[in-house]
Formats: structure tokens, C-alpha cells, sequence
């Protein structure tokens, strides 16, 4: 448990420091003293067991939005949201590992969940990094088209995993 | 809020931004999301085959013994990543040691077992099915398996091993047992004397009547000892019963109730048990170790409840023998005097265990002189109750809790020996 609230306060911490930094550098004091509170929150929700740092998360996410709309570069925004997706989904795992016992040989649960979401994070980093490099000049009826099936594929996949779920 | 539907409305959301306003900052923004949601797709748990098994240590105990429940988790499907199972435990059940829940990892074929030891106060608890939780590496897919197992442990009450109560029922059975019958024939007990019979014994004839009769011999005749009916009657009415912060008078009752039941069985006597609660209940009387078992069974399950009507009042006459033995354990109230009278007018050899609430409620409040003189009260009603009772021959062992009822049973044995002597 002491490796999981390692990673996850560290990228909490990233957060704050991801979004804080590009608000400050413009003087938008408000929205950084805003992004301080939203960490703050989260990690006491997580402390107090509650599942309140879902809306948090979702909070912090329009503030990253926010954020991304500024001229500062958007690898501090995308970080951020990197971040707070690996500090969302540790919050969860956490709060349901302390809901339940865990048997002295289930230990390396908490490690390769570690391990996987770091992995996935920084897939996630990575490509995003790649499509802020990436410049494509696409006609109006290909960006739409394009939209489309991006759209329909998403909505088949998250159909297809919420009729998996309960 | 379900994750999954979380993360999808934010990738909608950051797509629709960045398409609406051109901005690629918001479509990078979308990937990571995208990335955990194809996460969430790759490594979802398609059919997972789990199957647990719930054993229990005992599912009959006496109050306040431990029972260990063991809960064994078998993966008999792909490898799951997160699987969780946790035990309902009714509120009543204490744990002792052990873990309820669980959370671990499975692969194929693999078993993991969690074990907990709980103890309880009489009554039936039921462990409700299991139900176990498989979910993927990011807890976006999550699924409940219902997994079935039901337990039922049964908490019997404490039995006290008393001494043989003397009863003394008109109506007796015809098998061999340890009532005095009022039938003359072999047993111990002596009962009167009879004419010579072909087929007596030297050692019965009574030598010195025959003494006094020149033609005629005479033989002792003793008391046939045979085994009786008799019906428990356990009162479950709630306004019997006291209760204060740590305990019930009723579980007083109900360990008189199972240790008359114990002892009478013991002796080879037809038992019965009819409970006057909320309803009517009855186990139907029965010889042995199974009757035995029904009638702690029954117990097990008993409470008091709030009586719809005085179901005292309309006895089941039916389902005890005529002039049989008739046993109520009950606190008494007032208005119970005539019911009680009616029993007898019957013909039944009725005895009532009274578990004196008097001086239960007394030992519970402070000396005062206000709580002295109430007691004084009601402890005067309680005695003119019990008189006008013994009056119409209605044995009544009036039992303050605080002594041990198989001592307090010992009572009734030297009141029956003082009766006895009066009569010689």
C-alpha cells in the first residue's frame, strides 16, 4: 500500500504543479488557487474513503480544458490530464483495496496494477505528444467522416464494455 | 459515478471541443482517455468461470461458541485480475478473528480461501449467497457473480442439566418410564396391597396382613412408573418480558424452556412446545434426541412478539392429551389468573415456571425508597397471584434469575417431600 500512496500522491502533486504553473505564468491566480483546492479535495476524498473524487477528477478535467485553451505549450495541460488519469484510477483501487482484505500472497496485485497503469499512462503520453507534433491538413468532408468513425467506434466500444459491466 | 461512463463523456466532450473549435490541443487532450479506455477493452474479464465454496465448522452450536467459515475462491476460467468477495454478516454475528472480505488476483485454476471465526447469542443467522466482484486492471468494467452458498448457522440456547422434576400428570402412557402412574404393578414405590396372585414373587407378600387372615394371602403392590405426556408452553409475548440495557428476561425463559424439555425427554416423555407470541407456533410432541433437537431448533428461532390477540385465552386443548402435564414458563401477568384456572378445570396437572420479573427489575434500578416501595407493591400483587394459583393446585416455581434454575428446580423436589411427610 505505501507504493501505491507513493505514486499516487506524487501524481496528484504533478497535477498541481502541471496546471499551476501555466495559470501562474499568466497571472490567472484564481484558476491556480482553484486547481490547489481541487487536489486538496481529491486527496481528502481518497483519504475519507469517499468516492467524491470522481467529480472532482471531473472538475479538474475542465479546468485542464480550460487550460489547454491557453497559449502556454500544451504538453503542461496534457501531462496534467495524464496524471490526474493515473491519480483517478489509483484513487479507486485504493479506496476498494481498503474495503477489502488483501491475503498476504494477492501483494503483487497493488505492484503489476502499479506497473500497468504507468505503462498505459505513458503510452497515453507518449501518443499524445505525438499528435501535438502531428499536422495533417485534411479537407472538410474527410475531418468529418473521420469524426464520424471515431465517434461510432468509440460508442461501440463503450457500449460493447458497459453491456460487459453491471 | 460509473467510471466507465465518466471517461467516455469526457473523451466525447474533449473530441466535440476540439472539432468544434479546430483546436489539436483538445484532440491530444482525448488520447490518454482513449488509451485507458482501450486499456479497459483489452484486458476485460470476457466469461469468467469462478466458483466459491462456503463450509462452516458447525451449524448448530450453543450459545456463545465459535464457528470458523471458511471461503474458498477457484478461478476455473482466464486469468482474472482483480476478483473481490466479501461475507454479509448478519449484525448479531460477532467476529472474532479472521477476514470477511477480500480482494486478490486470480490465474487459471487457482484457489484462495479467507477464514473467519464468529460467535452469537441464540437465534438462526443467515450467511446470505456470496457474491464476488471481477473487474479489469482499471476498474471500468466491473461485474457482480452471484455465486449462491446460503448457510444458515443455528445458535441453540444453553441447557441446564436439572434434576428430575416430580410431576405428577392423572394420565399416563402405557410405556415404562419415571411418573408415578397412580396403577398399581411393578416399581419401586409402595402402593397398597392386594390378594395373593398366582405368579407373585415371595419377597412382595405382605406377611403381616397375612398374618391377620387365615385363608387368604396378601402381596405388596407398588406404583407403576410410566413415561407421560407433557406440553411446554413458552410465553413469547413481548409485554411479559422485561429488558433492560444487557439482557432479557425472555432468554431466561427460553434456557428454563429447553432444560425442562431436555430433562422430560430424558426421562422418556412425550414433549410438545407451543410458543404464544406474535402467532402460535408448536413442534408437535415426540419421544427422544430428535424431538430434542426439533424442540432447541424451535427455540433457536424464538422471540417475543406483539400478540395480535391474547392467544392465551384460547388455549389449543387439542394439541395436549387430556389430563396430561402442562408445563408454562411465563413471567405471569394478572390477567393470565383465569386462563390458567381454565387449564386446570380441564383436568390438566399444570406447573408454571415463573421467572419472578419482580425482583429482575429491582436488581436492575437503585435503592431508593420510591423504587423499594414500588417493589414492595408489585411483589405483593405477585404473591396474592401465586396464592390464588396454588390455591386451584397449580404448582408454581416462582424463580428469581439470579439463581441458577437447575438450583432453583431443586425447590420444587423438597416442596414435593415436605407435601409427601405432611401426607404420612
Amino acid at each position: 500500500m505505501k507504493g501505491l500512496w507513493q505514486v499516487f500522491s506524487t501524481s496528484l502533486g504533478l497535477v498541481a504543479v502541471f496546471l499551476c504553473v501555466p495559470f501562474m505564468s499568466r497571472g490567472a491566480w484564481l484558476q491556480a488557487g482553484l486547481t490547489l483546492v481541487l487536489v486538496a479535495g481529491w486527496g481528502l476524498a481518497v483519504w475519507r474513503r469517499s468516492r467524491l473524487f470522481n467529480l472532482v477528477f471531473a472538475c479538474l478535467a475542465a479546468l485542464i480544458a480550460h487550460a489547454a485553451a491557453s497559449p502556454f505549450p500544451a504538453i503542461f495541460p496534457l501531462t496534467a490530464f495524464t496524471l490526474s488519469l493515473v491519480a483517478w484510477d489509483l484513487s479507486e483501487f485504493s479506496v476498494r483495496l481498503r474495503e477489502y482484505e488483501i491475503p498476504p500472497a494477492a501483494i503483487r496485485l497493488i505492484r503489476s496494477h502499479l506497473e500497468r497503469v504507468l505503462a498505459i499512462a505513458g503510452i497515453g503520453l507518449l501518443l499524445g505528444n505525438l499528435a501535438l507534433l502531428l499536422r495533417l491538413r485534411l479537407s472538410f468532408e474527410v475531418t468529418i467522416l473521420t469524426g464520424l468513425l471515431i465517434f461510432l467506434g468509440l460508442a461501440q466500444i463503450i457500449r460493447f464494455l458497459r453491456s460487459l459491466s453491471d | 459515478m460509473n467510471r466507465l461512463v465518466l471517461l467516455s463523456l469526457m473523451i466525447f466532450g474533449l473530441l466535440l471541443l476540439g472539432l468544434g473549435t479546430l483546436k489539436a490541443e483538445y484532440l491530444a487532450l482525448a488520447i490518454p482517455p482513449v488509451i485507458f479506455l482501450l486499456a479497459g477493452l483489452a484486458y476485460s474479464p470476457e466469461t469468467p468461470q469462478v466458483y466459491a465454496q462456503r463450509s462452516l465448522s458447525a451449524r448448530r452450536v450453543t450459545s456463545g461458541s465459535p464457528v470458523t467459515v471458511k471461503i474458498t475462491l477457484t478461478n476455473q476460467g482466464e486469468a482474472l485480475e482483480q476478483v473481490w468477495i466479501a461475507d454479509q454478516l448478519p449484525p448479531d454475528l460477532q467476529k472474532l478473528d479472521g477476514a470477511i472480505s477480500m480482494i486478490t488476483s486470480l490465474k487459471p485454476g487457482q484457489s484462495v480461501s479467507i477464514e473467519y471465526v464468529v460467535r452469537a447469542n441464540r437465534g438462526v443467522y443467515r450467511l446470505p449467497d456470496l457474491i464476488a466482484g471481477v473487474s479489469d486492471h482499471l476498474g471500468l468494467v466491473n461485474r457482480s457473480l452471484p455465486l449462491g452458498n446460503a448457510e444458515t448457522i443455528s445458535v441453540l440456547p444453553d441447557i441446564h442439566h436439572i434434576p428430575g422434576i416430580p410431576i405428577y400428570p392423572q394420565q399416563t402412557r402405557g410405556y415404562p418410564g419415571t411418573i408415578p402412574a397412580r396403577v398399581g404393578g411393578p416399581g419401586v414405590t409402595f402402593f397398597g396391597v392386594r390378594e395373593y396372585q398366582m405368579g407373585d414373587a415371595w419377597h412382595q407378600v405382605n406377611w403381616h396382613a397375612s398374618a391377620r387372615h387365615l385363608e387368604e394371602i396378601y402381596s405388596n403392590e407398588f406404583e407403576q412408573e410410566r413415561a407421560a405426556d407433557i406440553g411446554l408452553i413458552l410465553d413469547s409475548r413481548r409485554e411479559s418480558y422485561l429488558v433492560t440495557h444487557e439482557e432479557s428476561m425472555f432468554e431466561y425463559a427460553v434456557v428454563a424452556t429447553a432444560s425442562l424439555a431436555q430433562a422430560f425427554l430424558d426421562d422418556g416423555n412425550r414433549v410438545g412446545l407451543v410458543q404464544y407470541g406474535q402467532y402460535i407456533s408448536w413442534t408437535f410432541p415426540g419421544y427422544g434426541k430428535v424431538q430434542r433437537e426439533r424442540i432447541l431448533s424451535a427455540l433457536a428461532q424464538s422471540a417475543p412478539g406483539e400478540s395480535l390477540v391474547d392467544h392465551l385465552e384460547h388455549p389449543p386443548v387439542r394439541f395436549f392429551t387430556p389430563r396430561s402435564q402442562v408445563v408454562l414458563v411465563s413471567p405471569l401477568q394478572s390477567k393470565d389468573l383465569d386462563v390458567l384456572l381454565n387449564f386446570r378445570a380441564r383436568g390438566y396437572a399444570l406447573l408454571v415456571v415463573s421467572p419472578n420479573p419482580v425482583a429482575f427489575e429491582v436488581s436492575h434500578l437503585p435503592s431508593v425508597p420510591a423504587v423499594q416501595l414500588a417493589a414492595r407493591v408489585a411483589r405483593l400483587e405477585r404473591t396474592v397471584l401465586l396464592r390464588h394459583l396454588g390455591q386451584a393446585g397449580i404448582r408454581v416455581l416462582d424463580w428469581d434469575v439470579s439463581i441458577p434454575f437447575e438450583q432453583a428446580v431443586l425447590t420444587l423436589r423438597r416442596g414435593v417431600a415436605r407435601f409427601s411427610q405432611r401426607l404420612q
